[in-house]
């Protein structure tokens, strides 16, 4: 299922913002990690744990503080913005909100098909041909075509947004919670398109989102995110059944199953620190449920191998 | 990893359109007072354009043997005169209607300068920020602490009563509005997602800026060019009425309600009807605007 | 101020004594076929039509269903909150044995905060930024009549306390902004129950938090359900979160309820198409041998909705009648599995045995559809 190679490689990325007042946000802090040909990771963590700005430090939509992001061998940050234009289309970003990632003036022709006039080399009648087979691909009627936006439910409108990802003819998707502000039953068809869709067209697909849920459902590996690190990577099963980060074992305790009257045990205390004052040491020291040593306060424990593919940034495991 | 019972991608999600709201015409023509407003500002832009055959007189054509005639309604009005005559014995109606002239005209180049002046600095300011953005902002702060009618004074002092220095007094301030609201609009629209995707398939800055965001910041610039006419007409009058506006030979309204002035007392037509074009223009354009502006607010829309 | 003065505050703000004696009373909410119209541009809309449910003391009910559905526009009606241009036209609720349509808006406005509290989805939104929590919520007291000055300041503390923020009196100080999202909506939680309601609804309590914030919240309105027998409406579309938490669950379809029972009964055996096809589009955690399985189309236009059952259009098991004939909701025959859990006893600790469905597939006992 997954192909060889490594198609993304990142290394030591890091983006800080400004603040005001001297203070500085540290939105993603210096982490490391391949993402292979064909495979889905899907990176969890919770509001404000820098996973969205790390996928858009992939696409390289913002510009990293430091470190560098391999594609396909070549590094992204290292490009100037004339050479880089013509690697974007290769990684395509599904964005979360369906209705500020569709431009309102446009119809769903013109939405679908400015890839594919970017890309050039089509004629109009091939790129009118083109964007009704990608709506087509997406579960959407071809009459749709001429229609704007607003005329969508957003199930309908994030299947307008990943036809316009395919236009591009992507390699890479980052999917940014995908399917975060949609119905149950809604993000029931996105997930099975974005599926159906990644095995179809061999596309390798970072998965963003809040709910471990969804990401264990369509991901092969699972990488844990907190305060701009991650804490926790490996396959899939591995991460769900033996999580071995304290942090991973309280978001699945705090998920909800349908159990009924399985009632959670209160996972964690408080709340997570502001990404501007991140703690000294292991930066989940300050809610973490283990007895913690001087070690956890003082030292940042690297992620090491704990089993088969499986990391962990853990003293304790 | 999880596997999905197969269904066709392409199945039909049952597709429903879910267009609840009219468009922006139809909330505009549902809206009575700027249906009301539209009609009279056409009507003001017809009898401009239509002044000569309109006019019973050459507005500039003195009848010495009627000096100050009143209305046809008032006692020693004459049907001759519909709304009297000046001081100079002119017709006021002919000079009433020729007046629309001035002002539509000078309203409309002033507003079209100062829209594609400051909405063009605007969105370059708000797009490519920078020093750009820094010198243009401090540019626009140094202009609104410059008092409007002092410059204006200063200018047409200089260069006398012309129509080009008229237009470019009142342009100086005008595109200020404009690239206020172009660079407010830009700025946000440029960290909107749709623009991201746009940088992300590769397509260049100049069509980001003028393909995708434009089409965005239309709508407000147009509802505030309609409200800039408005203000654009108070303004030129204003300069007219003291004398340092439109040259004293073409005929303007502002300039008449200054001549009029002086007899208010015992001829109170010559400023009165003026006055009153002034007031209807003005005020329709302005419910024109506003009726726009609620027309193109989403808010508005249910 | 002394720990024990707090303790004091404390007793009177929790009301131990009567709680069992009310989880056994009569329903303190009965909704009688309550109907709710939008009148919009391209006509009206039935957000709420017809529907019947009730709460009994220390019990928590949960409304659930997609967005569209009504679930909402439901528990604003039952406040008589509706905001124009939406109106109630028909219906009773019956609150504590009168019907809340028929009081005057100062009686209505009595019953608001002081018996039927609302927590909201976005807790910045319903406290006042430039308010300092404690100063809100002895407002909120004073009020509602139930102290003034050193006394309500007590009784703020105490409630803070209650609903766990930490450092209590000095949270007083702090300003909404100043608070993590939890934390605040902790505090809204304090101020819906300082007038102590009978009722809460509690609509999407959690939407907007982070998982672990989220637990931490439900858990809070379990344990005030216990201890003072509240009665808690929770309006959700989060299956998990109902599964959890709620006794009872009424799920909602354009406008309607289509299927109403103790939470067990609705999670192990969901008798109605949506039920069922609405708990396969959960990705189960850890079951990657469960796949997922969309429901095809979208909720009905509610202007025009489809002629018969409302779900026939995308209901994968709808048979010609279903077209053509709305089905009412009907009590449900016990099945195998109910008798044997209720043989067990745990059905009847948890929102009772009965269970309403509305579906031509279940012709149920005849009579009872509501």
């Amino acid at each position: 299922m997954i192909a060889d190679g490594v198609l993304i490689e990142v290394r030591d990325l890091a983006r800080h913002f400004a603040a005001g007042h001297g203070r500085v946000v540290r939105a993603v802090d210096g982490l490391s990690f391949d993402i292979a040909r064909g495979e889905t990771l899907g990176l969890v963590g919770e509001s404000g744990c820098g996973k969205s700005t790390l996928g858009r430090l992939i696409a390289r939509l913002e510009e990293p503080t430091r470190g560098q992001v391999l594609f396909d061998g070549v590094d992204l940050t290292a490009l100037p913005p004339a050479k880089l234009r013509p690697l974007r289309p290769r990684i395509q970003v599904i964005f979360q909100d369906p209705y500020a990632s569709l431009n309102p003036h446009k119809t769903v022709r013109q939405i679908v098909g400015l890839p594919l006039r970017v890309r050039g080399g089509r004629a109009n009648g091939q790129v009118r041909e083109r964007v009704l087979e990608l709506i087509g691909m997406v579960g959407l009627d071809p009459e749709h075509a001429g229609r704007f936006p607003h005329q969508f439910s957003g199930g309908q409108r994030q299947r307008i947004g990943i036809a316009r990802a395919l236009a591009a003819g992507p390699e890479l998707i980052i999917a940014d919670e995908p399917v975060a502000s949609l119905d149950v039953s809604i993000q029931a068809q996105i997930l099975q398109v974005l599926r159906e869709l990644q095995q179809r067209l061999g596309l390798t697909l970072l998965f963003i989102s809040h709910d471990l849920s969804v990401v264990s459902h369509i991901s092969h590996r699972v990488a844990v995110m907190y305060l701009g690190k991650i804490v926790e990577i490996g396959p899939a099963q591995s991460v769900i059944q033996e999580p071995r980060h304290p942090y991973t074992r309280a978001l699945l305790a705090a998920t909800p199953r349908l159990e009924p009257g399985a009632r959670r045990s209160t996972p964690l205390a408080g709340d997570v620190p502001s990404p501007m004052a991140v703690p000294p040491g292991c930066r989940f020291h300050t809610r973490c449920p283990l007895a913690i040593t001087e070690e956890c306060r003082r030292t940042e424990s690297p992620l090491r191998e704990l089993a088969p593919g499986h990391r962990a940034a853990c003293h304790l495991a | 990893m999880a596997a999905t019972q197969t269904q066709p991608v392409g199945a039909n999600p049952g597709v429903r359109p879910i267009d609840a709201r009219p468009g922006t015409l139809k909330l505009l023509l549902a809206n009575r007072v700027a249906v009301g407003a539209g009609l009279v500002t056409l009507g003001f832009v017809l009898v401009a354009l239509l002044a000569p055959m309109l006019s019973p007189y050459n507005p500039a054509e003195q009848h010495p043997e009627a000096i100050r005639v009143p209305p046809f309604w008032s006692p020693g009005g004459s049907t001759r005169f519909l709304l009297g005559t000046d001081g100079l014995g002119r017709d006021l109606l002919s000079r009433i209607l020729f007046g629309s002239r001035v002002s539509i005209l000078l309203g409309v180049v002033v507003v079209l300068l100062t829209l594609v002046v400051g909405a063009c600095l605007g969105m370059l300011a708000g797009y490519y920020r920078g020093w750009v953005d820094t010198l243009l902002s401090r540019v626009v702060d140094t202009l609104l602490a410059f008092p409007f009618l002092i410059f204006a004074l200063a200018i047409m002092a200089v260069t006398g009563p012309n129509l080009v220095a008229l237009v470019l007094a009142l342009a100086f301030k005008g595109w200020v509005d404009f690239f206020r609201v172009a660079r407010g609009d830009v700025l946000a629209a440029r960290e909107s997602e749709y623009v991201l995707a746009a940088r992300g398939v590769g397509a260049s800055n100049a069509y980001i800026l003028f393909g995708e965001i434009l089409p965005n910041i239309v709508p407000p610039l147009i509802v505030l060019a309609a409200l800039r006419m408005a203000t654009v007409i108070i303004a030129e009058a204003s300069l007219s009425f003291l004398g340092i506006g439109v040259p004293p030979r073409i005929p303007a309204w502002g300039t008449m309600v200054a001549d009029g002035r002086g007899s208010i007392a015992t001829a109170w037509w010559i400023a009165t009807f003026p006055g009153l074009a002034i007031l209807l223009l003005v005020l329709s354009v302005n419910l024109l605007g506003e009726g726009l502006r609620d027309a193109l607010d989403p808010r508005m829309r249910r | 101020m002394s720990v024990d003065v707090r303790h004091e505050a404390l007793q009177t703000v929790t009301k131990p004594l009567q709680v069992e004696e009310r989880r056994q009373g009569a329903p303190i909410l009965a909704v009688k076929k309550l109907r709710t119209c939008f009148d919009t541009y391209r006509g009206q809309v039935r957000a709420v039509d017809g529907i019947s449910l009730s709460v009994r003391p220390g019990e928590t009910v949960a409304l659930v269903g997609e967005s569209g559905c009504g679930k909402s526009a439901a528990a604003l009606s039952i406040m008589r909150l509706v905001p124009p241009p939406g109106r109630i036209t028909g219906g009773q609720v019956i609150f504590d044995g009168q019907d809340l349509l028929a009081l005057s808006r100062a009686e209505m406005r009595r019953i608001r905060g002081r018996r039927i509290a609302m927590v909201f989805q976005d807790p910045l939104t319903a406290l006042n930024p430039t308010l300092r929590v404690g100063a809100q919520l002895v407002e909120t007291l004073a009020t509602q009549g139930a102290a003034r000055g050193r006394a309500a300041r007590q009784r703020a503390v105490a409630l803070l306390d209650a609903v766990g923020i930490p450092a209590a009196a000095e949270r007083m100080r702090a300003y909404p902004h100043e608070l993590s999202g939890g934390m605040r909506q902790r505090v809204v939680i304090a101020m819906a129950i300082a007038g102590q309601p009978d009722l809460v609804i509690a609509d999407e309590p959690t939407t907007a938090l982070d998982v672990t914030l989220q637990a931490q919240i439900m858990e809070l309105l379990a344990k005030l359900k216990e201890e003072r027998g509240l009665a808690i409406l929770l309006i959700t579309h989060d299956l998990g979160i109902v599964a959890n938490f709620a006794d009872r669950a009424a799920v909602m379809y354009a406008g309607q309820i289509v299927a109403e029972g103790p939470v067990a009964d609705l999670v192990r055996e969901p008798l109605h198409p949506y039920a069922r096809g609405l708990l396969r589009c959960v990705p189960r955690l850890g079951r990657p041998d469960v796949p997922i399985h969309p429901i095809h189309g979208s909720v009905p236009d509610m202007v025009a909705p489809p002629a018969g059952c409302r779900f026939a259009p995308r209901c994968p098991e709808a048979m010609p009648q279903c077209r053509q004939e709305m089905p009412v909701l009907k009590r449900q025959p016990p099945t195998a599995r109910t008798i044997r859990q209720n043989s067990e006893g745990e059905s009847l600790a948890r929102g009772g045995t009965v269970r309403r469905v509305r579906c031509h597939l279940h012709p149920g006992e005849g009579g009872n559809g509501r």
